[in-house]
């Protein structure tokens, strides 16, 4: 045996991609799992373009989706089934679960059937896998770690960094591109007032002001900039312009969208998120969390995740590194749930 | 079946003789082409829940020294032996942390390594008994097997605990295999298990996709099982490299005789484990003398970590030569 282990290498001997774990005919064990996503899973969409999966929890069309990912009002649109409902309310939102429960004019929906236990570390998953327009497709995993709380990892930022160069102003030293600041039009130089009404005089009160707050959370940030001064065409006399030289300032308010601080800074990636594409914007501070390993993708979160027996075990709430994604338990997603009833009205608050 | 038929010319080439393609205690799913029903998922699902929770307990996190990352790695015997990759391991005999699912930590040295296949061992310096997983020895795995791959991704994690990820094997060459169970810094060195619980690979890297995870295959470390426990460095890398050969001495001159000998022995090094002393007058390396503490250095420093040489020293008027291993040092 030793001898004939160093003869020349043997070409690799391959599997055919439909045998393997995503192919067509292990798909095709669980396909009769897949018609309880065409009934009970809906389909994000931003107009045309599929935005993520959300969870249908009543017949009448309320249905479940992760609130940071969701498009516009104006261009929202969910497809259960092969029906498109294109009036969708926003009932009421949790920042802490990142979940907002939707409302579309349906009925007859087929609600999603929630389990019982909770799947333990192994059990085979099942979740929204890529999707036409008609037909819904579901991927497989495990449950790959115990169940657990994901916390301050990283923290929610406006991109901005502090020019401290001013005693008892808070100035805005520069933005990172990828920031919320950025896309809502803050510029270097602002000298920020007041954050959510409370006045800030310190680059430490605007840290305390942020403190536990999520990404995808919007503040309200009041600032004061310099009015850009039209010049002169024709100026006579050499000095003059320096006499009539007086800022004027002008105030402004900004509504930011606060992101994850590695989304912004991305010079701060580890390795592991480089090797991971574009993962999950909000993929930290969640209560509790299953694990699994199935391999989604940044917007393909939001719809339900099933054990073999065609039960919900969670939701699908994050894409967060190429081996790992996050679903909401069961048991805290039906609290919410409930919670999200109570706060729009539905049913009586206890 | 295509790929079955190729696989059986493979066992014939590696001299398996009669191979048995469906051995008595094979699962029935890992002869299907690819599961037929639920109920098949079901079977394949039981049979890893049942061997995960003793594979999890032998799975430890590698942990290198300040800002040199971590890795995993897996034990194989009662007494703490683990097999892990030489690009976690790095070299022969140096001090890194095991820690165990629960937490707990012990002091690891690392033994030999096949640095062109991404081999290694390392000994946990503790007391056993650990928890430790069986070998699969007689290499039984074939392509399409359902296997399941463990590690601590990204670091130690308490409150996650090990993490499992469920795969096939895709493809199979000599000493490469590829899964589509996805791996991620910090797997590195982890196990690959069939579902029978027995040890069947270590992960070694992956590519940009993600279903493109490579491991290297328990026969590599079947063969080179002795001399990685003797600790050798094997091979010229890529997966480790050597460091400069390293005695563990400092040295000083006589003025007045002009021979170089021993100021200093540093504990736990090549000099002191060869039983080198204080004093000593060292007079050859080989067959090579030197004139003065430069020309030992000289000679010294064309040899690599794991060389063995032979020196000559006195000692209470005395010559003698011994054999000893050089350490390295960055």
């Amino acid at each position: 045996m030793g001898a004939m282990l160093f003869a020349p290498i043997v070409a690799g001997q391959s599997l055919e991609s439909e045998f393997r774990k995503e192919g067509t005919r292990v798909r095709a064990a669980y396909d009769e799992l897949t018609e309880i996503f065409q009934a009970s899973s809906a389909v994000v969409y931003d107009d045309w373009k599929k935005d993520g999966y959300g969870v249908v929890v009543s017949s009448d069309g309320q249905v479940l989706v992760k609130a940071s990912e969701l498009p516009a009002l104006e261009t929202l649109s969910l497809r259960i089934g092969r029906k498109k409902y294109s009036e969708v309310e926003v009932l009421a939102t949790s920042a802490d679960w990142d979940v907002s429960l939707l409302k579309v004019d349906a009925e007859g929906l087929t609600a999603i059937e929630f389990s019982e236990s909770e799947p333990g570390h192994g059990s085979i998953v099942l979740s929204n896998g890529a999707t036409s327009n008609l037909k819904r497709r579901a991927q497989m995993g495990v449950i790959a770690a115990n169940a657990r709380e994901v916390g301050e990892g990283q923290l929610a930022v406006l991109g901005i960094q502090m020019d401290g160069s001013v005693e008892g102003e808070v100035k805005v030293g520069g933005i990172s591109p990828q920031s919320g600041a950025k896309d809502a039009g803050m510029e270097k130089g602002d000298q920020i007032l007041s954050i959510e009404g409370e006045a800030v005089a310190k680059n430490e009160e605007v840290a305390e002001l942020l403190r536990g707050r999520k990404p995808g959370e919007m503040i309200k940030i009041l600032v004061r900039r310099e009015a850009k001064q039209e010049k002169p065409l024709e100026v006579e006399d050499p000095f003059a312009h320096l006499a009539e030289f007086e800022p004027s300032f002008e105030e402004l308010e900004f509504e930011v969208e606060l992101r994850e601080r590695q989304i912004v800074f991305p010079e701060q990636f580890t390795r592991n998120d480089m090797m991971s594409g574009k993962f999950s914007e909000r993929r930290t501070n969640f209560p509790r969390i299953l694990q699994h390993d199935t391999s989604l993708a940044d917007r393909t979160t939001g719809g339900p995740l099933l054990t073999l027996d065609g039960k919900c075990v969670g939701m699908n709430i994050a894409y967060v590194s190429r081996e790992c994604s996050y679903a909401i338990p069961a048991k805290e997603l039906q609290e919410l749930l409930g919670q999200l009833r109570a706060e729009a009205g539905m049913v009586p608050a206890e | 079946m295509k790929y079955l038929g190729s696989l059986a010319m493979l066992g014939t080439l590696f001299g398996f003789g009669s191979l048995s393609v469906s051995g008595a205690d094979r699962h029935y799913f890992n002869d299907l082409d690819a599961p037929e029903s639920v109920e098949d998922l079901v079977n394949i699902e039981t049979a890893l829940k049942s061997v995960l929770p003793s594979t999890r307990a032998a799975t430890v996190c590698l942990e290198l020294g300040e800002e040199k990352g971590s890795g995993s790695g897996v034990i194989v015997s009662p007494d703490g032996l683990i097999l892990t990759a030489a690009h976690v391991s790095g070299g022969v005999n140096r001090t890194i942390e095991a820690v165990m699912e629960d937490g707990t930590r012990y002091p690891v040295r690392t033994l030999g390594l096949i640095s062109n296949t991404d081999a290694a061992m390392a000994q946990i310096e503790g007391e056993g008994p650990f928890p430790y997983v069986e070998v699969d020895r007689e290499n039984e795995t074939m392509l399409g097997d359902w296997v399941m791959a463990l590690g601590h991704s990204g670091g130690f994690d308490l409150e996650r605990g090990v993490v499992v990820r469920l795969g096939r094997v895709v493809r199979m060459a000599q000493r490469t295999w590829q899964t589509d169970g996805t791996l991620i810094g910090g797997d590195s060195g982890g196990p690959l298990f069939d579902l029978q619980g027995r040890l069947i690979g270590i992960h070694s890297r992956v590519g940009k996709v993600k279903l493109e995870n490579l491991h290297v295959p328990m026969s590599d470390f079947v063969e080179n099982w002795d001399r990685m426990l003797n600790e050798e460095f094997v091979g010229d890398g890529p997966f480790a490299t050597r460091l400069p050969g390293y005695l563990g001495v400092q040295l000083e001159k006589d003025e007045e005789s002009g021979e170089v000998s021993i100021a200093e022995v540093m504990a736990d090094e090549a000099a002191e484990k060869a039983g080198l002393q204080k004093g000593d007058i060292l007079l050859k390396v080989g067959e090579e003398g030197f004139e003065d503490v430069e020309g030992l250095q000289g000679l010294l420093k064309e040899k690599s970590e794991g060389d063995v040489i032979s020196l000559t020293y006195r000692r209470d008027d005395e010559e003698q030569t011994v054999e000893l291993k050089l350490g390295g040092r960055e």
